[in-house]
């Protein structure tokens, strides 16, 4: 017995040192920044002068701002468009992939494809495919008879159509969901086909609440990154025109943080931006795990 | 002793009595935003300097992407480079970075507007390396194709406006003019005006961004989108290449700009001469209001050194060297305009048929900048101003509307801070 739990903690200290290298670079490059913002959300500081300790005036400052609650109405009128559209697709893709046909591993590469693009590169082909007058979208439009709009130059349609782009990189919300699908044991739908139940209702009240835990997980990170949103909204306001253009109509939370980071040298204020986004994104998801209970079923129970 | 460890002790002897004797080279640091071909000059000029002091050695580091963070992460850190360029002075003069040099340099061979240009609360903070002042380009085989008289320096804003109807030809998408708001760009066409940004003292905006005379400026030019139709939208310049492409190409007749777009057609065709391109192209003042004086906007990028310079007694050498010069290099090489003007008159620039334009106007060049008045100019101002003019554009506001709004809106951010 002695002899083992030696061995034990020696495992145990060489598993530590092999995971050194990740402690210490976590450590230095994120959880300190991290407690570092905290710090300095309390604070004025503009880089180049010294501290001043302000207590909550960055945060009081914040509900006065107009920006503040623009840009976070911008971001959660992109996250309402988006985070169903991506999670919807994403369902219907998995659906479509999901039988094993021959060159199902194929199709499903296919699909995955545009998600290793880097947004840079989506952002500035979706920039073109957006442009109102050699775009392929409004060609498209054109055929059926409507008069597509400047999307990106329009303060009503910027945000749809960064949010509309979000179907592009579906891949890896359909791969999870594919996972899902091949978690459910195939028993229950062969009883429910002997009990007569069609595909629709097959997928209504077997497939849908047994992938409930699966749309669970991916509403809440598709949520939570649709509000860090960023390199989109960077790129492609106002058709590469910069910062929340046209007329802030594309000024996402994150744009506005880093705005006041980078371009005013607010850094204590940024700092208060980013917590508030952290804290609002904390909450939501709460309100989500509580009201889970009333649609998420697990198999156990 | 043998023979080899001799000969080793010497040359470590030889050496430690070369590093004691020997003057230690210094390795100055310069930082730009120029790509190749700029970098290949500024090099040409280091090397000059370098001649004259051989114990000086300069590396020029050119920075591409995201120049204004690397340049401010750098300061921050403590770690700068020896000199940079920069053009956005109040910025970095109020955070007490960087060093003055009005004491330490020879400014007086330097053209006044291009000192004038650098100065912030009451200092001098580099000097000019790449200035430009802006000037109306013309495509003329655009005019000539639709029959239309070249234009002189003193045409009026009604002449250029029906000069621009004329070139304009939806059928063959062929626009007259490029109509681009930006704040900085624009601030020449208000001033002429009567109008400005900002209060003589300026500390509001108000009565003066939102006064008569700014507001029939910011009309006159956005009129020209909106209610002539005489410029392409914006999502139609971007696509067709942006607004250089579309000009040259003779998609639009004319274009407010400096005198980048020599740069940009050397890079199309290299080793292309002001001659050769006066055959295509020609630049004229920007036209003014009747019976007003025509006013222009510079831009003027310097050589700047950080007060934190590892080696600052040689870059403000350096600096010394650079107005002593008066950019006669650049401006031999067909790259940038000189500094100073006699060196413009003994190479005849101003008998040139672009590069005159830019020489002639520089006296014209708009006195007080707003940017140079507040280093919170961006911040409190600009941004308020460049969104007034993007809902104008928009149509989803009147000049007057958008403008009063940004006044508004300027005033509470005041307040805030």
């Amino acid at each position: 017995m002695r002899k083992r739990s030696i061995l034990a903690r020696k495992e145990n200290l060489e598993g530590y040192l092999f995971i050194l290298p990740w402690i210490i670079g976590f450590c230095v490059f994120t959880a300190g920044p991290i407690l570092f913002s905290v710090f300095l959300s309390f604070h004025e500081w503009h880089i180049f002068d010294d501290m001043k300790w302000i207590g909550l005036g960055n945060y009081k400052m914040l509900f006065t701002d107009p920006l503040f609650y623009h840009s976070l109405k911008v971001t959660f009128e992109y996250a309402i468009i988006n985070v169903p559209l991506v999670l919807i697709v994403g369902l219907l893709l998995a659906l479509l992939l999901y039988p094993k046909v021959k060159g199902t591993s194929v199709f499903r590469t296919i699909f995955y494809i545009p998600s290793i693009v880097p947004v840079v590169a989506t952002a500035t082909l979706w920039i073109w495919i957006y442009n109102p007058e050699y775009g392929l979208l409004n060609f498209f439009l054109e055929k059926i008879g409507i008069d597509g709009p400047d999307w990106l130059y329009s303060t009503e349609w910027v945000v749809p159509a960064i949010a509309f782009m979000g179907v592009w990189t579906v891949g890896p919300t359909m791969i999870i969901y594919l996972a899902g699908l091949e978690d459910i044991p195939q028993v229950y739908w062969d009883a429910a086909k002997v009990d007569g139940a069609n595909y629709w209702q097959r997928l209504r009240y077997i497939t849908l609440p047994l992938l409930s835990p699966t749309t669970f997980f991916l509403f809440i990170t598709n949520l939570m990154g649709a509000l860090q949103t960023f390199a989109q909204a960077y790129i492609m306001g106002g058709g590469g025109e910069g910062f929340g253009a046209p007329a802030n109509a594309s000024l996402f939370y994150c744009l506005y943080l880093y705005e006041q980071g980078w371009s005013w040298f607010n850094m204590g204020y940024a700092s208060a931006l980013s917590w508030i986004l952290t804290l609002i994104i904390f909450v939501l998801t709460l309100i989500i795990f509580k009201t889970s209970n009333k649609w998420v079923y697990y198999e156990r129970s | 002793m043998s023979c080899k460890k001799f000969v080793g002790v010497l040359v470590v002897v030889v050496m430690l009595l070369l590093s004691v004797y020997l003057p230690a080279k210094v390795f100055l640091r310069a930082t730009t935003w120029d790509e190749a071909e700029g970098v290949k000059w500024i090099k040409e000029v280091f090397a000059k300097y370098e001649k004259l002091n051989p114990d000086v050695k300069i590396n020029v580091q050119s920075v591409t992407q995201g120049y204004d963070d690397k340049i401010i992460t750098s300061l921050a850190g403590g770690t700068p480079p020896d000199l940079f360029m920069w053009w956005d002075y109040p910025r970095l003069a109020s955070l007490n970075v960087l060093e003055p040099i009005e004491n330490v340099v020879d400014l007086s061979k330097i053209d006044p507007m291009l000192v004038k240009w650098v100065t912030y609360g009451g200092h001098v903070w580099g000097v000019a390396k790449d200035w430009t002042t802006r000037v109306i380009w013309y495509n003329k085989e655009v005019f000539d194709k639709y029959g239309v008289p070249y234009p002189t320096n003193d045409w009026t804003w009604e002449e250029f406006r029906e000069i621009a109807k004329k070139l304009t030809h939806p059928e063959d998408k062929v626009w007259g003019f490029l109509v681009s708001p930006d704040p900085y760009d624009w601030e020449g066409y208000i001033k002429m005006n009567g109008g400005d940004y900002l209060s003589p003292d300026a500390s509001t905006m108000d009565g003066y961004l939102n006064s008569k005379e700014t507001i029939e400026a910011v009309k006159f030019l956005t009129n020209l989108y909106l209610v002539d139709g005489v410029s392409p939208s914006p999502s139609i310049i971007s696509a067709s290449g942006g607004s250089y492409a579309m000009f040259e190409s003779g998609k639009v007749a004319m274009i407010d700009s400096g005198s980048w777009f020599i740069g940009y057609m050397q890079s199309r065709h290299p080793g292309i001469t002001t001659q050769e391109l006066a055959k295509k192209f020609g630049c004229v003042f920007p036209p003014h209001p009747k019976g007003k004086e025509v006013k222009t906007m510079l831009h003027n990028a310097a050589w700047v050194v950080p007060k934190k310079s590892k080696h600052k007694e040689e870059a403000l050498d350096v600096l010394k060297f650079l107005a002593e010069e008066g950019g006669r290099t650049m401006a031999e090489a067909g790259w940038a305009l000189p500094i100073n003007m006699e060196i413009a008159k003994e190479m005849k620039l101003f008998d040139d048929p672009i590069l005159g334009t830019f020489l002639e106007v520089l006296p014209y060049a708009v006195e007080d900048p707003s940017f140079l008045k507040r280093a919170d100019w961006d911040k409190n101002f600009a941004q308020y101003i460049a969104d007034a003019f993007d809902l104008i554009m928009l149509k989803k506001a009147t000049v007057e509307e958008a403008l009063n709004k940004a006044v508004e809106e300027s005033e509470k951010a005041l307040k805030r801070k």
